[in-house]
């Protein structure tokens, strides 16, 4: 056996390392780098405060639901979810980090002590989160039962299921990194994490689904199948207490622990010790295939150039370039595709209904509104960060107008997601509704509504495109936002379906075509001056 | 001190680094010169145990990089030709970092701190974070992490990047000192006046091979030429310097 595979674990730098990783992590997310927007108020804790809000409406489920049990279940699944969907979102930042390659990896560390500062880290991080998550919660079944050990089982399931699960993906990634050839680790782990968040996200809208409607209603869950759900494990911890009905709640938790036992032991044991060169290697292939391609040249064909500015043409290719080669923005683009297709699906089974044939069906819109209410400004958000920010200073440094560099980001989402999402949705419609005619008039009045929730998002988020560092927080602080914008797009369409559906179309479709396009034009000035106001302020992040 | 043996890296179908050996003596002062590309970086990183080479090994004062990883790194002291540093960190947290990461006693990792601090002119920005600190100053910030633990190796990649003259004069100095004290320091460089005046022996490579390697009156002799400059040029090929730039002129105009 070789020396490198006896590498020890040596508790002291671990100290260091994490204490370090800790002090990083709060320093690192404090707010943008520049322009008005700068905060001292580090994005980790925003993110916190959001689960904290989460877990009022939480603990009202384990205030109403009847069943002890039934509550902790479904507590449990959401907090799972949470943290799943966190950490696959902050992954970059938590584990992949090819700054601490660069910085620890000529001093005498053992890359055992490093992956377990990783580790360590990781753990504090999902604590944190699911901590926010249940405090009130655990507040409010204390004050229900009055039993202390109840509450005692309640918090301890649900640490025990936030940290399981965030373990769970770590090691995931891990095997990944230690199976997979370095010339195809990178891509790989793209894949993998929207083949998780998908898995992830997909969980979540069917549990919510299946629960969803009569939730505050559902009486104590005795099925033997329930107990062998993942949140089922860690909640029949509650059956110590005796807060569960079913004997099966022995062999559930004990699946809970072993579970959680595992996770960690493999984690500890298995995966450690080849984790660092892995990702050298990963570092070392992903510098070298960048420079992988033909690149056309900037400007394209004269029938563009008359409708497009040199700004335009500039961010459209460097958009393009980064898709080809930014595993990162390469997996948020496509991942729209199989999400939409669900969203598409979950609507279809509700039922699409044609509004100018006087019907109205808001559970089916809720579904088929997601798509374009959130998809194009998740691609928004995705276009500010990037690992390779740096090559952001030919933007400063060049008489390029900043103003449309910024706006081009804008453009691009327009042309390359909006427009044919909007078509899309006049095909889909128009095969529900039956009238073509009617999905086009549909989709027109979805498409205004979209572009100017677009622009006003844009004019408060545009930054050059890919100028700023990823840094943990930022993007679920983005996701946080987005969870916010969604419902006043799906809001106002549904709406607007409810206008269009028990009014007269003659009067209704003109008023709203008018009151959409002026809106429209009112959002497109305010967007270009405050983004020029912006672009005053913009300053390169070295 | 130094021996590396049959070096190589691939990256995928790109050879970095080929078949590359040669070895520096303790107390020396080697250089390592190459044109952009050459592969000197990608050796320094398999040297100070950051990249796992295709084949060979490297052994530093008996120990194999490959075997022993840790033995190694706590023997050398890196300076990176990137300056890649926790940003967000004052530069005593970072050193205090470093120090603690070498095992070193609290009391001789502050005293280090202040004394290499104050030299480099550094002791007012000490309690500041360095996102703010210029190239020059980054580069003193990784010259004291890798000196704090009074390494045997110096490695220094392409130190003289981004420093103003004075601090550049007190790098060259400070290299000079080193190695007067013992030390061996291995440097890698772009400018071959600064190479020619330090070194002692130099390894000259070019896309990813062994070139030339010995002294500089081996080297001139080698190339048959009567400067570094001009033998450097005809052993990397580019004979052509003042066509290559009347072409560039042309593209202009």
């Amino acid at each position: 056996m070789s020396q490198r595979r006896k590498e020890q674990f040596d508790y002291h730098q671990f100290r260091q390392l994490l204490k370090t990783s800790l002090k990083l992590d709060i320093r690192s997310s404090q707010g943008m780098q520049y322009g008005s927007s700068s905060s001292r108020i580090p994005q980790v804790f925003g993110v916190l405060m959001f689960y904290f809000m989460v877990s009022i409406g939480l603990s009202v489920s384990i205030y109403m639901i009847p069943s002890i049990f039934t509550g902790t279940l479904i507590i449990t699944a959401v907090v799972m979810a949470f943290v799943a969907l966190n950490i696959l979102i902050e992954f970059g930042s938590i584990i992949l980090s090819p700054d601490d390659f660069e910085i620890l990896s000529p001093l005498p560390i053992s890359s055992r002590t490093v992956f377990y500062s990783k580790m360590a880290n990781l753990l504090i991080y999902s604590a944190a989160i699911t901590l926010s998550l249940i405090i009130i919660p655990t507040v409010t079944l204390a004050a229900r039962t009055g039993e202390t050990i109840a509450t005692l089982m309640f918090f301890i399931a649900e640490m025990f299921a936030g940290i399981t699960v965030s373990m769970i993906i770590a090691l995931v990634y891990s095997t990944l990194l230690k199976l997979i050839s370095a010339e195809r680790l990178s891509a790989v782990l793209s894949y993998a994490q929207m083949l998780l968040g998908f898995t992830v996200w997909f969980g979540y809208m069917i549990t919510s689904r299946v629960f969803g409607k009569s939730v505050l209603s559902v009486g104590e869950l005795t099925q033997w199948w329930v107990f062998i759900l993942p949140p089922a494990w860690y909640a029949s911890l509650m059956g110590i207490a005796g807060a569960v009905e079913s004997g099966n709640w022995v062999w559930s938790a004990m699946l809970g622990i072993v579970g959680t036992v595992l996770a960690v032991l493999i984690g500890a044991k298995y995966l450690s010790v080849s984790y660092a060169a892995s990702l050298s290697r990963s570092v070392s292939v992903s510098s070298q295939t960048k420079s992988r391609g033909q690149s056309a040249p900037v400007g394209g064909s004269g029938a563009w150039r008359r409708w497009l500015k040199p700004e335009d043409l500039c961010v459209f290719r460097l958009i393009w370039s980064h898709f080809k080669y930014d595993n990162k923005f390469k997996m948020t683009v496509l991942s729209l595709l199989p999400l939409s297709a669900m969203y598409f699906f979950l609507a279809g089974s509700e039922g699409i209904v044609d509004p100018f044939a006087g019907s109205f069906n808001d559970s089916g819109a809720f579904m088929i509104f997601i798509p374009l209410g959130i998809l194009p400004i998740m691609i928004l958000a995705s276009l500010i960060y990037s690992t390779s920010y740096k090559a952001s200073w030919v933007f400063f440094a060049t008489p390029a107008n900043l103003a449309d560099i910024v706006l081009a980001g804008l453009k691009f989402v327009h042309f390359a997601f909006v427009i044919p999402y909007a078509i899309i949705y006049a095909i889909v419609l128009g095969f529900f509704y039956g009238s073509f005619v009617h999905s086009l008039l549909f989709t027109t009045i979805l498409y205004l509504l979209v572009a100017i929730l677009l622009r006003i998002t844009y004019a408060f988020l545009g930054k050059v495109p890919f100028s700023i560092p990823p840094k943990k927080g930022q993007q679920s602080s983005l996701f946080v936002m987005m969870l916010f914008v969604m419902p006043v797009f799906i809001i106002s369409a549904i709406l607007l379906m409810f206008l269009v559906s028990r009014s007269n179309p003659f009067i209704a479709v003109p008023t709203i075509f008018t009151v959409l396009l002026i809106l429209n034009w009112i959002s497109a000035l305010f967007c270009r001056r405050k983004i020029r106001i912006k672009a005053i302020h913009l300053r390169y992040s070295d | 001190m130094l021996k590396v043996e049959r070096l190589t890296k691939h990256f995928g179908k790109l050879q970095a680094v080929r078949n590359l050996s040669f070895t520096v003596d303790k107390g020396e002062l080697f250089g390592l010169v190459g044109p952009n590309g050459a592969g000197k970086t990608t050796t320094i990183k398999m040297i100070v145990g950051m990249l796992d080479p295709t084949d060979g090994d490297v052994h530093v004062n008996g120990y194999s990089v490959a075997e022993n990883p840790v033995e190694v790194k706590k023997r050398i002291g890196y300076v990176p030709e990137n300056c890649a540093l926790y940003e967000n960190l004052t530069a005593r947290e970072y050193l205090e970092l470093v120090g603690n990461l070498h095992h070193l006693p609290q009391k001789r990792i502050t005293s280090q701190i202040e004394k290499l601090m104050k030299s480099l002119d550094l002791e007012d920005a000490i309690d500041r974070r360095m996102t703010g600190y210029s190239k020059g100053m980054k580069q003193k910030i990784l010259l004291t992490s890798a000196l704090i633990h009074n390494p045997d190796l110096i490695i220094m990649d392409e130190p003289f990047t981004g420093l103003d003259s004075n601090s550049a004069a007190v790098f060259k100095q400070l290299i000079w000192q080193l190695v007067a004290g013992g030390k061996t320091v291995i440097f890698s460089s772009h400018i071959l006046e600064v190479v020619e005046k330090l070194c002692k022996r130099l390894l000259i490579i070019h896309k990813g091979e062994k070139l030339a390697c010995g002294t500089i009156d081996e080297i001139l002799a080698h190339a048959g030429e009567t400067t570094l400059v001009k033998s450097f040029s005809k052993l990397t090929g580019v004979t052509d310097v003042e066509h290559r730039a009347s072409d560039i002129i042309d593209a202009l105009e």
